[in-house]
């Protein structure tokens, strides 16, 4: 079995960030580079999809090589191969889905696995994007994931409970926090990634990108909240909720 | 000394033998090794098969088996299919054999999507499907079509919500707003009309109480068949996550997640980094938006007596299994007025938060910590990765206030700390704190708010 | 006749002796070869002070003393011994011939011969008397000596032996006097030199009994040694063999140092296999002597958890044995690939191998162990190994450490905070950086909780203030500081450790940085014992806070007003007392600032630890009871007021102990640092 697992390069969310002065970016001192979280749990249940058996998995990167770290890390955890896809074009979901798609055409997976979202961007709309693009099922959301022979079974996180879907491969399936516990490569793993193999393709080989239609124009921080208050006890806070804040009547 | 030489010879046979024998129990003889561990292989058959069982698939084809091609044009939009070629597509379809039922299902297109998704033609820049777009912009025309994924008889507070995003986003565009209900039942439509509105549509089906995204994002593609709009918003819920992103896809346009307000007609904020910043983003050409609704105020609704969309729902690819909702006599989290959390200080004991949660009349929420824990389900999870909330009220306790949880909770309009513990960062994002231990303190409110006859204003 | 008899007996054994004793330098040879006579002077210095003068056995007075008399007794009964044996090659009708007199003359007109008299006289009655005591011990007061709880079969086989070989010689003796064998019946002289206890024995001996029992007294103790010899490398008391050696060949580093791990050549990284140790580990097994001392003082151990550090030595001895057929075979085939072990030597389950996971993982790397052991072993780096291999090799280690090792290599703290984050403490201060004042003398080191842990940002607070008021010219790394790596090296993950190590050893080179304060006994240790393996050409003079106040306060540079008379007594933290040997500098401070110190019972090097050493700050504690509430309860019944630490770790685990125990009200727990700065 062939899975793909699209990774992307974010901020580890332990990290402060903070807008810069000129507002067109955030503090980049300090701050350290990490898988995006939702994308290594894929690249973990890519593992365990095939758990040691015949198969595949590719991690692709879009960007350049600071995502290389990244890459050679999914390749330590047990990735079978690297694709860095070079581009010059801001990523953004209608940059990223075509040229995925056209990685999807060209390897031709039985399943490609990525996270829900990225925590930079937390825009959600790639996976279901390649899903329309390529004409396949989806599944987002994913707590669980069973495949049998050519089905597979997601239990999915949604609003009020959890829903079941299943769908034939090949599809698409989104990540959740709580689908596994990634591993952490261990030293000789990480030694044998440095051998696996990297390619790196430009993305003229695939298509080519056009820009996308939406443009951050500025950052700004978060709306300041007032101080608080430290209320000696239950009765002084239900007068504050009361008659200071009027949430209570 | 005869005696000792015989003493000594006898107790050097003894020491050899001693020492002889020794050494062979030191040789490891039958020492057991550890069996291999059997084969993976071999435990895979002990899975629980999840592959569907020819009955069931059977009674899932015939489910589905309804429709045939879904009406493209507007002059045909009125018909329904013919009832002679449903009745064939299921006997055709009838089979046992759930792969093959699956088969032609999967390969019978959702015709909408025919003509761009042939792989072998996959460009970077998708063109809008033909033959959708009547007013003569292919771009769509100046509307507004807002799509509310519905149940059951009253129209939710995100809902509401995202009716008001898109009345703003109408009038700064000086836009017709249509309002479309998607869903198995669609009865709140009848009070989906806001304020400006041109008209209001439903789309009924039972597949849309399913939840899968590609019945939605048909419905979807059916209702812009009625309206030729050019922004298409809707709600942050489950279901438009799954949806709207795959709506843009074939429209070829962009999409903005999540935004919360609305600056012009284009340009509109959004949260990055989880709420560490917020970002003013513009969009060109036809856009697919979906909102936070805690950004915006439940709009006020009135009366409609809305139009329904035929609408042919395709066999979809992905297939739905069932469904575990979370019972629950507490209202929901992402809609309640008050919410209150418990983290790691209530040390897995949860009923002092339920008793407060009882007598405010709340939901209730919890840490990461909690969930993970396992002392509740993960769905009452509060931040970055579980549900953002903005209630009127918020009340943290024994929640030590990690960077994650604030952001899924800074938007609440009042913020009320709990925790023994008076350096808890949670205090810092507090409007009111009591440093106190929540087991004596929550019941008091609890009781204290009963006794007085309390209740939240929102 | 008799003498043939006596010298193919003694060839016999003696053979037999050395060829078991060849088996052992084999099953040591199968370890890593790192014997060095490097320092060959403090090597016999070591051979001198711990050996010859038992200077570990006296931390347990009643069994030191038996024990130095039954060694002291040994080494003078060994004396004898040639006499003794060539006493028996010639003999004659008039009796067993051979004695040192013959060399020496008689007693009555040598000093030497009446000195050798009298120290085998003291030698057989006191090992004698031992011997009683020694069972009398085990017997009747096993209640009262937690080394005992479990009666050791080999111990007292042992005893009997050695009280067979002093009856059976005091009764050649004695059968001697009575039969006037020549210059052996000599009982004239004063007091000791009169030999009462021969004399004693002699009286209750007629001619023609001891004419009877002489033979089975002198074969008796002939063979008994002889049996007792092969016994010995087969039992605990082979320590005689092993101490020796043990102290002689041993790597030089009082038995904390770590094994530097090669990361450039081998692909092997710690210890899964028995003969993956280093030789000198396992010549220690063959020199413990199973006294349990270790066991007694080790804070897992008495708080129920499954470690015992002496059973670790001895599973390495159980694995070495059971793997000996094979791994001596592998050997002879020219070490190709791995050999086939039968008896693992870590695992899980019962039955899996010999050392178990839980064992491992419970250690806290105090080196109250190394410190009692009378005979030098260094338990914590085998352990250490052990966990290199379960980290590195298997990945295996328990699920909370994953975050820790990944927050050390992502933001350079082991609780994964922001590591732009790190100088948040420092807001609204003005504290001079490594940037803004490059001219610093000494660089405060902060350290990971003195920056992130709240708690222990109080005690930064401090530091900060007492060395603005002596006016010290120091500086802070700032952003730019980052964790020395030191729980991942206890942990076992050397490779994060060295990297962790370099990288900050990069940016003291940056900032021309050689001169270090820290509030931490950690942090002192690794910069002090661990970064000149990494990088042994960086030279660092590092101070500890409480060394470097009392020298403050000493010159006058920092002046108290304590008139406060407050009970306060001090837990001494493991890796400053033991580790690096500060255990005054703390208490001088405590008495300059006006307190009453307190002593707890358990204090200085045989200080309890607080239970967060060994990378166990980060670990849940499943099993047993809790180490910090055991030394909160011992730091309650002193009657203080406060505890007084030296260490971020050991304030959060006695801090968390008073709430956990519910003393907090009564007791609170307070830094050095801070206690200056309240009285300065």
């Amino acid at each position: 079995m062939k899975i793909i697992v699209p990774i992307a390069r974010t901020e580890d969310y332990n990290a402060r960030i903070v807008v810069n002065k000129d507002g067109d970016d955030i503090e980049r001192g300090g701050v350290a580079m990490v898988i995006n979280p939702f994308d290594e749990i894929a690249v973990e249940e890519a593992l365990r999809i095939l758990d040691g058996g015949d198969g595949e998995i590719i991690v692709v990167s879009i960007g350049g090589d600071e995502a290389a770290p990244e890459l050679r890390r999914a390749l330590a955890m047990g990735a079978h191969r690297a694709v860095q896809i070079n581009t010059e074009a801001k990523l953004m979901p209608e940059v990223i889905t075509p040229l995925l798609g056209a990685l999807v055409e060209r390897e031709q997976p039985d399943l490609v696995v990525m996270g829900k979202q990225s925590i930079d961007g937390d825009s959600g709309q790639v996976a279901q994007r390649l899903a329309q693009r390529l004409n396949w099922p989806q599944a987002t959301f994913a707590y669980e994931v069973k495949i049998e022979g050519k089905t597979v079974t997601v239990g999915c996180e949604m609003d009020g409970g959890t829903e079941t879907v299943a769908f034939d491969l090949p599809g698409v399936i989104s990540t959740d926090l709580r689908l596994n516990e990634p591993r952490l490569p261990k030293l000789p793993d990480i030694m044998k990634a440095k051998k696996k193999p990297y390619d790196v393709i430009s993305d003229d080989e695939l298509g080519g990108v056009a820009e996308s239609p939406i443009k951050v124009l500025s950052m700004a921080p978060p709306p300041e909240r007032q101080a608080g208050q430290i209320v000696a006890d239950v009765d002084a806070l239900i007068a504050k909720l009361r008659d200071e804040a009027k949430v209570l009547a | 000394m005869n005696i000792g030489l015989v003493i000594g010879i006898v107790a050097v046979v003894l020491v050899l033998g001693f020492v002889l024998t020794r050494k062979e129990q030191d040789e490891p003889s039958a020492a057991p090794t550890p069996e291999p561990q059997p084969e993976p292989a071999a435990t895979q058959s002990e899975k629980p098969t999840l592959v569907m069982s020819p009955d069931e698939a059977q009674q899932a084809a015939n489910e589905s088996m309804a429709s045939t091609e879904p009406t493209v044009t507007p002059e045909e939009q009125t018909e329904t299919p013919a009832p002679s070629e449903a009745e064939a597509e299921v006997e055709t379809a009838a089979e046992p054999d759930a792969e093959a039922t699956a088969e032609p299902a999967a390969e019978e297109p959702q015709s909408v999507a025919v003509d761009a998704e042939d792989p072998s033609e996959a460009e970077t820049q998708l063109a809008p499907v033909e033959g959708l777009n009547t007013l003569d912009n292919p771009e769509g025309g100046n509307a507004v079509l807002c799509l509310l994924d519905v149940n059951g008889p009253d129209l939710s507070v995100p809902n509401r919500s995202t009716l008001s995003a898109a009345q703003q986003i109408a009038q700064a565009r000086s836009a017709e707003l249509h309002v479309c209900c998607l869903g198995a039942d669609t009865s709140s439509a009848s009070q989906a009309a806001v304020e400006g509105v041109s008209a209001v549509h439903s789309i009924t089906h039972a597949h849309l109480g399913d939840g899968v995204a590609e019945s939605f994002f048909a419905a979807a593609m059916t209702a812009l068949g009625s309206v030729a709009a050019d922004v298409i918003v809707g709600p942050s819920s489950s279901a438009g996550k799954g949806y709207l992103p795959r709506l843009a896809e074939q429209l070829g346009c962009g999409m903005v997640t999540e935004i919360l307000s609305v600056e012009s007609g284009d340009t509109f904020t959004r949260a990055l980094w989880a709420g560490s910043v917020i970002a003013t983003v513009q969009g060109t050409g036809r856009l697919v938006v979906s909102v936070r609704a805690t950004g915006f105020e439940p709009a006020v609704t009135q009366a409609a007596e809305p139009q329904e969309i035929p609408f042919e729902a395709p066999v979809t690819k992905t297939r739905f299994v069932g469904r575990e909702t979370t019972e629950s006599a507490r209202p929901d989290l992402s809609e309640a007025s008050v919410v209150v959390s418990g983290g790691r200080g209530t040390k897995g004991d949860f009923a002092p938060i339920e008793q407060l949660a009882d007598a405010l009349g709340a939901a209730m929420g919890a840490s990461r910590a909690a969930c993970d824990a396992g002392w509740v389900p993960n769905d009452l999870q509060v931040g970055q990765t579980g549900k953002v909330v903005a209630p009127s009220l918020y009340i943290a306790a024994g929640l030590s206030g990690a960077i994650q949880h604030i952001a899924g909770m800074k938007g609440s309009k009042t913020i009320v700390a709990i925790n023994k513990d008076e350096e808890a960062p949670i205090f810092g994002v507090a409007d009111y704190g009591l440093v106190a231990d929540l087991f004596e303190v929550c019941p008091e409110l609890a009781d204290k708010v009963g006794e007085q006859g309390l209740k939240p204003t929102a | 006749m008799h003498g043939i008899a006596v010298v193919s007996v003694l060839g016999i054994s003696l053979a037999l002796f050395a060829r078991n004793c060849w088996r052992l330098v084999r099953m040591i040879r199968l370890g890593v070869d790192d014997f060095s006579l490097s320092h060959l002077g403090g090597r016999i210095k070591d051979v001198g002070y711990y050996v010859i003068g038992q200077a570990k056995l006296l931390r347990d007075p009643g069994a030191g003393i038996l024990h130095m008399a039954f060694f002291y007794g040994f080494l003078l009964i060994q004396i004898g011994l040639l006499e003794f044996v060539l006493s028996g090659v010639w003999f004659d009708e008039q009796g067993y011939g051979f004695s040192y007199a013959w060399l020496l003359g008689t007693p009555a007109d040598s000093l030497i011969m009446k000195a050798y008299w009298i120290s085998q006289e003291l030698a057989i009655y006191g090992v004698g008397l031992a011997c009683f005591i020694a069972i009398f011990r085990r017997w009747f007061l096993r209640s009262f000596l937690p080394r005992l709880k479990k009666r050791s079969a080999d111990a007292e086989l042992i005893i009997l032996f050695i009280a067979i070989l002093m009856v059976t010689l005091g009764g050649v003796q004695a059968a001697d006097v009575v039969m006037g064998h020549g210059v052996f019946s000599d009982t004239q002289g004063d007091w000791l030199f009169g030999r009462p206890g021969t004399r004693l024995f002699a009286a209750a001996l007629t001619v023609d009994s001891a004419q009877t029992l002489y033979p089975f007294f002198w074969w008796g103790h002939f063979l008994t040694i002889m049996i007792f010899m092969n016994y010995l490398p087969f039992s605990k008391h082979m320590h005689l063999l092993g101490a020796v050696p043990n102290f002689f060949l041993r790597r030089r580093g009082e038995g904390l140092i770590l094994n530097p791990v090669d990361f450039e050549t081998s692909e092997e990284f710690g210890v899964g296999r028995v003969n993956l140790f280093n030789a000198s580990d396992l010549l220690d097994t063959f020199a413990c002597a199973e006294c349990n001392r270790c066991t007694v003082v080790c804070p897992a151990n008495t708080t129920g958890k499954p470690l015992d550090p002496a059973k670790i030595v001895h599973d390495m001895k159980d694995n070495l044995y059971a793997n000996e057929v094979n791994l001596l075979d592998w050997v002879s085939q020219g070490s190709e690939g791995e050999p086939n072990c039968e008896v693992n030597l870590i695992g899980g389950a019962d039955s899996e191998g010999s050392i178990h996971f839980d064992e491992l993982w419970s250690c806290t790397t105090c080196g109250a162990c190394v410190q009692e052991c009378p005979v030098g072993i260094s338990h914590v780096p085998k352990i250490v190994d052990m966990r290199r291999h379960m980290v590195m090799m298997e990945g295996n280690n328990p699920p909370e450490l994953d975050q820790v090792f990944r927050g050390m290599e992502t933001n350079a703290n082991p609780w994964g905070l922001g590591a732009n984050t790190r100088f948040d403490w420092a807001d609204g201060l003005d504290i001079p950086t490594v940037e803004t004042h490059p001219d610093f003398e000494y660089l405060y080191y902060v350290g990971c909780a003195g920056s992130f842990d709240d708690r222990a940002k109080k005690i930064t607070a401090a530091m900060i203030k007492l060395l603005q008021m002596a006016d010290i010219n120091f500086a802070v790394l700032g952003k730019g500081e980052s964790c020395n790596g030191e729980t991942a090296r206890r942990l076992g993950n050397e490779y994060l450790f060295v990297e962790m190590a370099g990288t900050l050893i990069e940016t003291f080179k940056r900032y021309r940085v050689d001169k270090v304060i820290t509030t931490c006994p950690h942090c002192l240790n690794t910069f002090n014992k661990d970064y000149p393996t990494v990088d042994p050409e960086f030279q660092l003079e590092v101070h500890h806070h409480t060394d470097f106040l009392n020298q403050l306060v000493r010159s006058g540079a920092l002046e108290l007003d304590g008139e406060s008379g407050e009970k306060i007594t001090y837990h001494d933290s493991c890796y400053l007392a033991r580790y690096n040997g500060i255990e005054d500098s703390p208490r001088d401070l405590l008495e300059a600032a006006g307190a009453d110190v307190v002593e707890m019972t358990r204090n200085r090097d045989r200080g309890f630890c607080c239970g967060a050493g060994g990378g166990r700050m980060w670990m849940e504690e499943h099993l047993g009871t809790r180490v910090n509430h055991s030394r909160t309860q011992e730091a309650v019944e002193t009657g203080a007021s406060t505890v007084a630490v030296a260490c971020p770790f050991c304030m959060t685990m006695i801090g968390d102990g008073t709430r956990e125990i519910g003393v907090d009200d009564n007791l609170n727990v307070k830094d050095i640092a801070e206690l200056l700065a309240d009285r300065v």
